[in-house]
């Protein structure tokens, strides 16, 4: 030990045999990775939720571009306070067909009203109306004024659809909700809700089934409990039961 | 001695590595979000009456000059002890026998009711009076609303009505 200590030349070939040593497995293993015949290529499952309207008979995907057309509600010159329009968005399993994955689906709803681009806060977003279809439990407990989770609780299988919303309603108590203004002649009212626009906004989750509450609880951050480990009904969220 | 600090020091750092760095764990999961909204316009429709007055009788339009459908009622306000009023039916019109007389068909905006058949009161003197007296036409608007099945009504009970008249 002594003897390498004294000796400055050993440390050095010592080093430079590492170093070298280094080098030459690092250009080793470029080399056999720039083989094609032995790469390997890795591919990751796709588990995948859309979102789609019925527009002139045809579904179409929605995203953050592609936003809610309305076409029964367009189709009319003025919205018709209290009508029930038809409205057809639905979730859509799209997940990679040879993966084959089923998924837990959730949707967030939240409704409000804008004029001018501005959120309008002192008005009452429960007074549009969403029909959901069979199928979809809300989740009282997740609830606000604004916002609504609607949970599924059967796995929706790969390239399955689930219908969600099938009506719109604006409640015709908007019209009691009045301003009066005019003179002893002529009685006016100013609606309040006059040259509002009602909005909605519809956020689908999806997370895999298997090893179901753990992967609920990591991608939702509610308590699930399901019947079975993988692929089972959802039973409660976060106590409460929901099938 | 040295051995012994040596062990130990192993024996911290393998404890503390698989401990400390937990098994990284990632789940399947995608999320979608769209939006949309659409403008809500209320209001009230605006009447505005045309009388025909000839030999003790009126004849009455009503036009909507409002940006609105809506649903329109007439009544006629007289003195009771200087002459009465007889209602001539018309087409359109309906005396629904609680003091208004009421257009059966919501107007939309410019929209008038028929000048063929306006709504038609006949005022008579009560024989024996004398004096002058009014007639006057009482209008009342109420917005078209909607029920579930998009079929039109009408709720003249709200107090979002337009009035005005005309003698």
């Amino acid at each position: 030990m002594r003897k390498i200590y004294k000796n400055p030349l050993i440390i050095l070939a010592l080093g430079i045999l590492i170093i070298g040593a280094g080098s030459v497995t690092a250009t080793r293993a470029a080399m056999v990775a720039q083989t094609a015949a032995e790469r390997v290529n890795f591919k990751t499952a796709a588990l995948s939720v859309d979102v789609q309207e019925l527009v002139d008979s045809e579904y179409i995907s929605l995203n953050e571009d592609e936003g809610l057309r309305f076409p029964e509600i367009t189709a009319d010159e003025t919205v018709k306070i209290g009508k029930k329009y038809g409205e057809d968005v639905r979730v859509v399993n799209d997940s990679n067909n040879e993966t084959g994955y089923s998924e837990y689906v959730r949707v967030v709803v939240k409704k409000s009203w804008f004029k001018d681009d501005k959120k309008s806060t002192d008005l009452d977003p429960s007074l549009i109306k969403l029909e959901i279809a069979d199928g979809w439990i809300e989740n009282k407990a997740e609830a606000t004024d604004e916002q609504s989770v609607y949970y599924m609780s059967a796995p929706l299988a790969c390239g399955n659809t689930a219908p969600f919303i099938t009506g719109i309603t604006i409640d015709g108590k908007i019209t009691d909700i009045v301003v009066n203004t005019g003179t002893e002649v002529e009685i006016k009212n100013e609606y309040v809700y006059n040259g509002e626009s009602a909005y909605i906004q519809i956020k689908a989750d999806a997370v895999q089934t298997h090893n179901a509450e753990q992967a609920i609880y990591a991608a939702w951050g509610v308590k699930a409990t399901c019947s079975a480990e993988d692929d089972g009904n959802i039973l409660t969220i976060d106590g409460t039961s929901i099938h | 001695m040295k051995k012994r600090i040596l062990y130990l020091v192993a024996a911290v750092t393998i404890i503390l590595g698989t401990t400390a760095v937990k098994p990284a764990v990632a789940y399947f999961t995608d999320t979608k979000s769209t939006e949309g909204r659409f403008e809500v316009k209320i209001g009230d429709g605006k009447p505005e009456i045309e009388e025909d007055v000839s030999e003790m009788t009126k004849r009455v339009t009503v036009k909507n000059t409002g940006d609105y459908d809506i649903f329109v009622r007439i009544k006629a306000i007289y003195p009771s002890e200087m002459c009465t009023i007889s209602y001539i039916p018309t087409e359109g019109w309906e005396n629904r026998n609680d003091g208004y007389f009421y257009y059966n068909k919501p107007l939309a905006p410019g929209e008038a009711t028929p000048e063929a058949s306006p709504l038609t009161i006949k005022v008579e003197r009560i024989s024996g009076t004398e004096g002058d007296f009014n007639v006057i036409i009482l209008q009342e608007a109420t917005k078209v609303l909607y029920d579930e099945n998009g079929n039109q009504i009408y709720q003249w009970q709200k107090s979002n009505e337009t009035q005005s008249e005309s003698e």
